[in-house]
């Protein structure tokens, strides 16, 4: 392995949650975060040696991770081999408290847009509105407004 | 702070909450092995920019058939066609990857890496329905001389409309699947093109 390969490896292995977690939040079952974690694995890769040049590392995994959950063809399996995750709990089915937690979580989200999810998701992660603004490619201004409203949305849905 | 404000506060925060408990899950798990981190550096998938990779041989191909369609003698309308067929969809294939960027495709934001998707598959879009509907006249059109050559006709008319058939039925397929990306690349764009 050389050092650009060992650099990439060890930021998988730091931003391993943070990639898992943007997946959860967008499939609806274990196998499809096994093939948006592997997509996004790709593109990182691809997009690797362009990204050294930008500074924040974690808008950057934030920005691929959701353009490929947002704009990828779900229903369109990914050819080759699917690996499967080394996770042993699964937030879908796992009934402890804990994975009760998460499931509410989950579902507060799922009622959401696609969007919205995305921006929540960053807004849960606590970024501040200038890192939500610069991965979605909107004003600071917009954001607080998006955020506002999808708020609103939440209440909404809570009553 | 009215008591409604108060609720959903309290209720983000809880969710900010769940989600740091979440993270803290998925923190403790292994996640990912070497072989998945070595199979995605060693990965070639280029869907997307597939087409534009494969231009040189498909030219090639069109060469070689033309060339072949010569020394065997063939009519002259069948080369002909490929040719037109080459000048039209070649410099088309690019047309449809004017102003895309690989590198877009991977460290773009949301909005314009949406943006340059969906311009992208409106162009796709045209190509496709135009390349098949060239190859479906042409197919009719190959078809009907054929039978005017009176070389079982039968079972010239049964190919003739099985690949004029096929033709419509990928372009169908192209179609809707294109036209669902787009879909979905509006909806992105209108919700966050909000007027500020």
């Amino acid at each position: 392995m050389d050092n650009k390969e060992q650099a990439f490896t060890q930021l998988v292995r730091e931003h391993k949650s943070t990639i898992y977690s943007v997946c959860y939040m967008f499939s609806k079952d274990t196998d499809e975060i096994d093939d948006l974690f592997q997509e996004i694995l790709i593109r990182l890769w691809k997009g690797y040696d362009s990204f050294r040049a930008e500074s924040d590392v974690r808008t950057w995994i934030y920005r691929v991770a959701l353009n490929c959950c947002l704009n990828a063809d779900k229903k369109k399996r990914r050819g080759g081999e699917r690996v499967p995750l080394s996770v042993d709990i699964d937030p879908f089915e796992d009934t402890n408290d804990r994975a009760l937690q998460t499931k509410r979580l989950y579902a507060r989200i799922n009622k959401l847009g696609l969007v919205d999810r995305a921006i929540i998701l960053l807004w849960l992660e606590g970024l501040s509105y200038e890192e939500i603004g610069a991965i979605m490619g909107i004003s600071v201004k917009n954001v607080s407004f998006q955020l506002h409203r999808i708020k609103e949305e939440l209440k909404k849905s809570h009553l | 702070m009215n008591k409604e404000e108060f609720n959903i506060n309290q209720e983000l925060e809880q969710m900010r909450q769940d989600y740091a408990d979440l993270k803290d899950r998925f923190d403790k798990q292994q996640i990912v092995n070497d072989y998945l981190i070595q199979k995605a550096m060693n990965s070639d998938v280029r869907r997307l920019f597939l087409s534009k990779r494969t231009v040189p041989l498909g030219i090639a191909v069109l060469v070689v058939a033309v060339v072949l369609s010569f020394v065997q003698g063939y009519e002259w309308w069948l080369p002909v066609c490929l040719i037109i067929y080459a000048l039209l969809f070649f410099p088309g294939v690019f047309w449809v990857y004017k102003g895309v960027r690989e590198e877009e495709m991977y460290n773009g934001d949301v909005l314009s890496t949406t943006e340059t998707l969906r311009k992208f598959k409106k162009r796709y879009i045209v190509l496709v329905t135009g390349s098949c509907l060239y190859f479906f006249v042409f197919v009719v059109l190959a078809t009907i001389y054929m039978i005017s050559l009176n070389i079982s006709t039968e079972l010239m008319w049964r190919r003739g409309i099985f690949i004029a058939i096929l033709c419509v039925a990928t372009l169908t397929l192209e179609y809707v699947y294109a036209k669902r990306l787009l879909k979905s690349c509006d909806d992105i764009i209108d919700r966050l093109q909000i007027k500020e």
